[in-house]
């Protein structure tokens, strides 16, 4: 710590006043509302709240809706973070291995990022209506089985997690891909010298030197996957029968479809608990 | 390679120009709002706005902003409204949204706070919540008012018993209109029915065994209903047919009474004739399921009729009938639905916005909204033979028949959470992954926790 004198120490006071107003405004009050308004019940309006204690959170933890929502929420970013790792890691290998056409690649597998989440929801919807969409037309016409998609219990959360995937992998592959671009060749040349195969080039060189890149990935990918709301609402709203139901939807929906803000409250302080563990222990990992 | 670059320097640019072009020109196609001529037969015994004594204009220059839910009342009255401006000299900005959508929409920003509008469309089901956080304004000084209002023209009795208890239903203030009288009957397709030899159901083993045939026979599917978020309202009707219903009138769930499992037996049967992907529909889309043809029956309200009979929107313009809501072993019991509007109590303009709703709920306009197939809460209105000429013979007598023993629900401030966990628990039924007993058994448990937490909170 550099030493600044007390007539530069209030000045650096000063400069710092305004992003602190901000982050007043935008994180340290909703936040100290949101823990507020979990304790409260809103049965006799909103302008007549009434303190309640714990016992939202006590009603939440024994709601099997709940308990069903964290199941989903759990199952989906799971699913979505591992999936888009490995297929961006793949992808990225390969982008990185091919001299010509480089550019083109990277911009059409950009596009997906590119779009908004609800339009990625309502047009793969579209596409994926049992009857009216194309992708069980081409199915179809392949002589292949055809599915319910997001209209069924049994497949509804696996088209959610495919369709999450297929808009955050272009994610991975570019931080992955700039990554790649910056290893050190003196690893590679080494390893040849080894004698080692493409394989264990991989594993050995690769996947090591690329390690706080992963970590990058993997923490920015579980607080979107935990923030997904966009894509579930449109396609399902959380249907059918609470099969896509994570706890940002049920947040929603007791908010504001149920007008139970305080259980969406508690949700929200649920959220923040969890996410910030996970962030700890992820930069735990992360080498200095 | 410079000629290259060159070309695509000048693609790109003027992509950029037309897109900054193409935006700037895309909003700004305003046509002149054209005054509907009176065209359309005259009635035979309604007042015209003239004999109101009151000042139409007294609010002339003000601005009114309507949100209305896309809905036929809404389709119908459109073309009205630059008539309306012209009356009152206000000028109306109109926003419409799909009616999943709007039912979102409207509880979201009243919770934020941020609700923009002076008049809105309704329903029901919310206004115990809307009444207790004071969304809705109270509308009786508002009718009371006679600078305002001429209680004679107006005549508040000459509407439906049943629509003016929608006003206060849930014992909240009066702070809605009935705009529509809706009540759940069968539609089918006439000419399938005679190809296949079919007879009009009056039952439900009739209307299942129908579907089946249908289904079995043809490639369309054999019944369109529900199975989204909202398949609550088409279900409490199977339910009571049965002998069973949701809540008795002192909120005690019934909803796994032996005549409740017996109406959602039924409904499950007859879902199984709906076309694939059932849990994605609710009125929208089994609206467009029987507009396209793609189903040949449905079952949900009547206002979908203006809708079928008009060759811009329908497929089969012609080819339906219709026919009474079936007779279950408890009776006819449909469900009615009356569509209402209410005024923002956070407007600043709420004399006006009432005067727009005197407008539209007049017997004038509710005769000329009625003359395109929507159904008024009105008697005078059905007293005109204008009115009830428009209508096949069929659609007539299956509404007013269906209508002498329709039920509206309860209202209650929990009543969507309660409906969440019944329809997660019938999508699972339906989708065959989860027992329908076991499903209703689990949802009268919630339901009693709620009612219980609910009551003790009074």
């Amino acid at each position: 710590m550099s030493t600044l004198s007390r007539v530069e120490r209030r000045f650096a006071y000063r400069l710092t006043l305004p992003i602190v107003i901000v982050l007043f405004c935008l994180l340290i009050f909703p936040l100290a509302y949101s823990v507020f308004i979990s304790t409260q019940s809103s049965v006799g309006g909103l302008e007549e709240l009434k303190f309640v204690g714990l016992k939202n959170y006590i009603e939440l933890l024994r709601s099997k809706i709940f308990l069903n929502s964290i199941k989903n929420t759990v199952l989906f970013v799971v699913s979505t973070v591992i999936i888009t790792i490995v297929l961006g890691f793949f992808v990225a290998l390969l982008l990185n291995s091919i001299k010509k056409g480089v550019k083109i690649f990277r911009i059409i597998f950009i596009l997906p990022l590119a779009i908004a989440p609800v339009v990625v929801g309502l047009t793969w919807g579209m596409m994926l209506n049992p009857i009216y969409g194309i992708v069980n037309h081409i199915l179809d016409t392949l002589n292949l089985p055809v599915s319910g998609w997001a209209t069924e219990i049994k497949t509804a959360l696996i088209t959610i997690i495919l369709i999450d995937t297929w808009q955050w992998t272009p994610f991975i592959i570019t931080i992955l891909y700039a990554g790649m671009q910056m290893l050190p060749k003196e690893s590679y040349e080494a390893g040849k010298m080894d004698g080692v195969n493409k394989f264990q080039e991989i594993i050995y060189i690769t996947i090591p030197l690329l390690k706080p890149i992963f970590i990058i990935g993997l923490i920015f990918r579980f607080m979107d996957a935990f923030k997904s709301f966009d894509v579930i609402y449109a396609i399902t709203k959380g249907g059918p029968g609470h099969a896509t139901e994570t706890l940002v939807v049920r947040a929603y929906l007791e908010s504001l479809s149920f007008h139970r803000l305080e259980m969406g409250a508690v949700i929200g302080v649920f959220l923040l608990i969890v996410t910030f563990i996970i962030t700890k222990i992820s930069l735990k990992y992360m080498p200095k | 390679m410079q000629i290259f670059k060159l070309i695509s320097k000048i693609f790109i640019f003027s992509l950029m120009i037309a897109m900054v072009s193409f935006s700037l020109f895309a909003g700004g196609e305003q046509e002149e709002a054209e005054v509907v001529v009176a065209d359309y037969p005259q009635p035979e015994n309604l007042p015209s706005f003239e004999d109101a004594s009151i000042n139409w204009k007294q609010f002339e220059g003000d601005e009114l902003a309507i949100l209305m839910c896309v809905h036929p009342w809404q389709e119908a009255i459109e073309p009205f409204i630059p008539e309306f401006e012209q009356l009152t000299g206000m000028k109306v900005s109109l926003v419409k949204i799909p009616e999943a959508q709007f039912l979102t929409k409207v509880p979201a920003d009243f919770t934020a706070g941020t609700f923009a509008f002076d008049v809105f469309m309704s329903q029901y089901y919310d206004s115990p919540k809307y009444a207790l956080e004071k969304w809705s304004a109270d509308l009786e000084p508002f009718m009371n008012d006679t600078s305002i209002t001429d209680p004679n023209w107006y005549d508040w009795n000459d509407f439906f018993q049943a629509a003016r208890d929608v006003g206060t239903v849930g014992d909240t203030y009066f702070d809605r209109v009935a705009l529509t009288a809706e009540a759940q009957i069968l539609i089918y397709r006439d000419d399938i029915y005679q190809e296949l030899g079919l007879s009009v159901p009056d039952n439900f083993d009739e209307l299942i065994n129908n579907a089946k045939i249908i289904n079995e026979k043809k490639s369309i599917a054999g019944m369109t209903m529900r199975g989204g978020l909202a398949l609550w309202w088409p279900l409490t009707s199977f339910m009571r047919s049965f002998g069973g219903e949701y809540f008795d009138t002192d909120w005690t769930p019934l909803v796994n009474s032996p005549g409740s499992k017996e109406g959602a037996k039924a409904y499950l049967e007859l879902a199984k004739y709906a076309p694939r992907g059932i849990t994605s529909y609710d009125w929208d889309e089994i609206n467009t399921a029987m507009l396209g043809g793609q189903a040949a029956m449905f079952l949900d309200s009547s206002v979908v009729y203006s809708r079928l009979q008009d060759p811009e929107k329908s497929t089969v313009v012609g080819k339906i009938k219709a026919a009474p809501y079936p007779e279950g072993p408890s009776g006819r019991i449909a469900h009615a639905h009356f569509w209402s509007i209410s005024v923002a109590n956070n407007s600043d303009k709420q004399k006006q916005a009432w005067m727009f709703i005197e407008w539209a709920t007049s017997k004038l306009m509710m005769y000329r909204v009625g003359l395109k197939g929507v159904v008024a809460p009105r008697s005078s209105v059905w007293a005109e033979p204008n009115f009830t000429n428009q209508f096949s013979p069929d659609f007539s007598a299956a509404l007013s028949k269906t209508l002498e023993t329709a039920v509206i629900s309860h209202a209650h401030s929990r009543f969507f959470e309660m409906m969440d966990i019944l329809v997660g628990e019938m999508q699972a039924a339906i989708l065959g992954e989860k027992d329908l007993d076991e499903g209703l058994d689990f949802t009268q448990a919630e339901w009693e926790k709620i009612i219980k937490d609910w009551k003790a909170s009074l």
